[in-house]
C-alpha cells in the first residue's frame, strides 16, 4: 500500500476512534475543559476501546480483514451521537484556543510559537520515519511480528515467548494495521499516538502551571531523541505515555474541579496504561499514594477516602484484566512470565528467571548509585548500553535546581502540584532502578520533571545572567536534537519516496533479510521453520522461535530426544545463525544439531557465509555472519541412527 | 539584593557546567554522526 493511500486511511481510523471516544466520555458526563483536553481524552478512551474490540473479536478466533471493518462499524455507531451534534466544546475551537493562550502569553508570543512549529516539524520528520517499511529492532521482533503471527492463525492467543505475552492494548493497532494491508499502517498510528501523548503531557502542565511552561514541556519531550526514535516504530511506548498523563491529569482535576467522575475516569486510564506496558507496574502504585495524599485530612474519617482508593485500583485492574487473566490462564501467571516464583507460571525455569532478573543496563543497582540516577542519566550516558545513541536531555538537570531557587515565590496551587508529582515519580525510579534501568522505562518520570524544569526555564530567564545561559542550552539542546531528527529521519527518506527500492532498503536494514527471503521463495507452503533469530517479521512460512524456554534441553537431553522434539512439532526446517552456534545459552542445542547432522537426520540445504547482520541501522554498523537453513530428514522416523 | 545577584551567578554556572559535561561526553561519537550525515544528506 503507497504512502498516498495510507495517510488518509490511518487519518480516518483515527478520527473514527476519536469520535467514538468523545462519546464516551459525554456519557461518563465528564465535562473537559478546552480543546487539546478534549481532543487528548477523546482520542485515547477511543484508541482504547477499538484496542479492545480487536482484542475480544481476536481472542474469539475471528481475525479476518472483515473484523477490522466491524470494529469500525462499531466505532461509527458509538461515535454517530458525536457525528450529528459535534456541540462547541470539541472539534471547532482549537483555534480559538490558540488565540487565547497567544493573547495571553503577549511578551513571548514569537518564541512560542517558534516552539509550536518546532513540534510541527518534529512531526512531519517522524511521519517520514513512520511511512518507511518497519526495520527497528522491537518492531520486527514482537510488536509486529506478534500481530502477523495473529494474522497468519486467524486468532489472537497466548504465546509462550518472553515479550509476546505483554499486554498488547497498542498492539491492537498493530494488528489493525496489518489486517488493512500495511505494515507501514500500525507506525503510522503509533505516530499519532506519539502526538497525543505530547498533547496529553501538554494538558497536565499547562493546567497547572502555565500555557508556556506546557507548551515548553511538551516541546522537550516530543524532540527528544527516544520519543523520535518511537515515533517511527511500532512500538507501545507512546500509548503508554499518553494513558499515564491523560490518567495523572484526570486524578488532579477530580480535586481541582470537585468531580467524582475524573477520579474513575483517572481509573480507566490507568487500567489502559496497565494494559498497554507491564512497567505500568512502576507507576500505578505511585498514582495510588498520590491518591492517598491528596485526602488529606479527610483520612479523620477513613471510610469514603479508604473507598476511593479501593475503587480507584479496582477499576484500574478491571480494566487491565483481560490481559492478565489470559496469561493466567495460559500460562499460569497473570504478568506472564515476569510473575515467576509468585504465581505458578508455565513455560519459564529458575534459570531464565534468574537469568533476566540479573540483566541491567545502567551502571548498577548500588545505594550510592540511587541518589545519581538523574546525574548519570544526563552525564554519564556512556554507562548505559546504547545510552550515547538515543541521549536523554541535559534540561531537566540544568534547570529542576533551579526550582528550590525560586521555590518561595512559586504560587501555593503550582508547589502543590509539583510536591503531587514526587509520590509518582519517586516510585517510579525506585522500582525501575532496581530492575532492568533502561532509560526508556524511566521516560515518563522524565516527563514529568520536563514539566516541572520548563517551569523553573520560565523563571529563570528573568535573572540576568542565567537567561542566556538557560536559553543557550535550551537553543543548543533543542538544534542539536533537531539536527540529530533530521540525519536519524533523512534514511528514510528514498524509500519513502520511491528513489529505494522496498527489497534494497529491506535488504540494507533488516538483519538476515536476503536469507529470509531465501526461505519464503524455496521452502514449501506448509513448512515450518525452527527459527533461531529474533526477528521473524519477514518470514512468511510458519514459524517457533529457538527461545530456550519452548525448547528446554540439557546434559540429560540425547540426539535422539531432540529429534522426537522436532519431529513432535512439525519442524521440517531450522533456520540459525553463526550468532546463535557461538552462544554459551545454545551451547548444548548446538552439541545436538551438530550429532544429529553429523548422523544424517539433519542436512544443510543453503549456506551463506555472508549473511549481514544490522547492529544499528543509524550509524550503519553491519558485519558479515554465516547463516544456515538445515532439513530434516524426511523419512519420519523418529529413531536415531548412531554414528557410523 | 548582593544574594540575589549571587544566586543569579550560581545559577548561570550550573547551567554553563551541565551543559558544557553534556556536550563533551558526545565527543567520541561525532565523528560517526559526520559519517552518517555524509551518508545520508547529499554534502559535498
Amino acid at each position: 500500500m503507497s504512502a498516498i493511500l495510507v495517510l488518509p486511511l490511518a487519518a480516518v481510523w483515527l478520527s473514527v476512534a476519536a469520535v467514538a471516544g468523545r462519546s464516551l466520555l459525554r456519557w461518563s458526563r465528564v465535562e473537559p475543559r478546552g480543546a487539546a483536553e478534549t481532543v487528548v481524552l477523546s482520542f485515547l478512551l477511543g484508541f482504547g476501546l477499538a484496542s479492545y474490540l480487536v482484542f475480544a473479536v481476536g481472542s474469539l478466533g475471528w481475525l479476518t480483514p472483515a473484523t477490522a471493518w466491524t470494529v469500525f462499524a462499531i466505532l461509527i455507531l458509538l461515535g454517530y451521537p458525536t457525528w450529528r451534534s459535534p456541540g462547541r466544546d470539541g472539534w471547532r475551537s482549537p483555534w480559538t484556543g490558540t488565540r487565547e493562550m497567544l493573547t495571553r502569553c503577549r511578551g513571548w508570543r514569537w518564541p512560542l510559537l517558534a516552539l509550536a512549529a518546532l513540534c510541527a516539524l518534529t512531526a512531519l520528520l517522524n511521519l517520514v520515519g513512520a511511512l518507511a517499511p518497519p526495520t527497528e529492532w522491537d518492531s520486527l521482533s514482537y510488536h509486529l511480528a506478534a500481530p502477523a503471527l495473529y494474522l497468519q492463525q486467524g486468532r489472537i492467543f497466548f504465546v509462550p515467548y518472553r515479550e509476546w505475552a505483554n499486554p498488547f492494548t497498542a498492539e491492537m493497532w498493530n494488528v489493525l494495521g496489518l489486517l488493512l494491508g500495511s505494515d507501514r499502517l500500525p507506525q503510522v498510528f503509533q505516530w499519532a499516538v506519539g502526538i497525543a501523548s505530547a498533547l496529553a503531557l501538554y494538558t497536565v502542565a499547562a493546567a497547572r502551571t502555565s500555557p508556556r511552561a506546557g507548551l515548553l514541556a511538551a516541546t522537550i519531550y516530543y524532540t527528544s531523541p527516544q520519543i523520535f526514535n518511537l515515533s517511527t516504530s511500532a512500538k507501545s511506548d507512546l500509548a503508554w505515555h499518553a494513558f499515564l498523563f491523560a490518567s495523572l491529569h484526570g486524578l488532579l482535576a477530580w480535586r481541582e474541579r470537585r468531580s467524582e467522575r475524573w477520579l474513575w475516569l483517572a481509573a480507566v486510564l490507568m487500567g489502559l496504561a496497565l494494559g498497554t506496558k507491564l512497567q505500568a507496574l512502576f507507576w500505578a502504585p505511585g498514582a495510588l499514594l498520590t491518591l492517598v495524599m491528596m485526602q488529606g485530612l479527610a483520612w479523620r474519617k477513613p471510610w469514603r477516602p479508604g473507598f476511593r482508593v479501593l475503587a480507584y485500583g479496582l477499576i484500574a485492574c478491571v480494566v487491565a484484566s483481560p490481559w492478565w487473566l489470559r496469561n493466567w490462564v495460559a500460562g499460569g501467571d497473570p504478568i506472564w512470565p515476569y510473575g515467576y516464583g509468585l504465581f505458578p507460571s508455565r513455560f519459564w525455569t529458575e534459570a531464565l528467571a534468574e537469568k533476566y532478573g540479573a540483566w541491567h543496563m545502567g551502571p548498577g543497582d548500588g545505594v550510592e548509585q540511587y541518589p545519581l540516577g538523574l546525574w548519570n542519566l544526563t552525564l554519564q550516558q556512556a554507562a548505559w548500553r546504547f545510552g550515547p545513541r538515543i541521549p536523554v536531555t541535559p534540561l531537566i538537570l540544568a534547570f529542576l535546581p533551579g526550582l528550590a531557587v525560586v521555590w518561595r515565590d512559586i504560587p501555593r496551587q503550582i508547589r502543590w502540584f509539583f510536591a503531587l508529582l514526587v509520590p509518582t515519580v519517586a516510585v517510579h525510579y525506585t522500582l525501575w532502578f532496581y530492575t532492568y534501568q533502561l532509560p526508556r522505562y524511566l521516560y515518563p518520570v522524565l516527563a514529568l520533571l520536563m514539566a516541572a524544569a520548563a517551569y523553573a526555564f520560565w523563571e529563570i530567564v528573568r535573572f540576568r545572567w542565567s537567561r542566556w545561559a538557560a536559553t543557550g542550552l535550551l537553543v543548543g539542546s533543542l538544534g542539536t536534537f533537531t539536527g540529530f531528527n533530521l540525519l536519524f529521519n533523512a534514511q528514510f527518506v528514498p524509500v519513502v519516496f520511491g528513489a529505494e527500492k522496498r527489497e534494497a532498503y529491506l535488504a540494507r536494514y533488516v538483519s538476515f533479510y536476503q536469507d529470509i527471503e531465501w526461505l519464503n521463495r524455496n521452502l514449501p507452503s506448509d513448512a515450518h521453520v525452527l527459527f533461531y533469530h529474533l526477528k521473524p517479521l519477514y518470514l512468511q512460512r510458519r514459524f517457533t522461535l529457538g527461545n530456550l524456554n519452548v525448547w528446554p534441553v540439557n546434559e540429560r537431553t540425547s540426539a535422539e530426544d531432540f529429534m522426537r522434539l522436532l519431529r513432535g512439532r512439525g519442524i521440517t526446517h531450522i533456520f540459525i545463525t553463526e550468532l546463535t552456534r557461538r552462544d554459551a545459552d545454545f551451547m548444548l542445542t548446538e552439541g545436538l544439531l551438530r550429532d544429529l547432522e553429523a548422523r544424517g537426520h539433519i542436512r544443510p540445504t543453503y549456506a551463506n557465509p555472508r549473511g549481514v547482520w544490522v547492529e544499528s541501522r543509524t550509524f550503519a554498523q553491519r558485519r558479515h555472519v554465516s547463516v544456515q537453513v538445515l532439513e530434516l530428514d524426511a523419512s519420519g522416523s523418529a529413531n536415531v541412527k548412531p554414528v557410523g | 539584593m548582593r544574594l540575589g545577584r549571587l544566586v543569579d551567578y550560581v545559577v548561570f554556572t550550573w547551567i554553563a557546567l551541565v551543559g558544557l559535561l553534556y556536550f563533551a561526553q558526545f565527543r567520541p561519537y561525532v565523528g560517526e554522526v559526520l559519517a552518517v550525515a555524509r551518508r545520508v544528506l547529499p554534502l559535498p
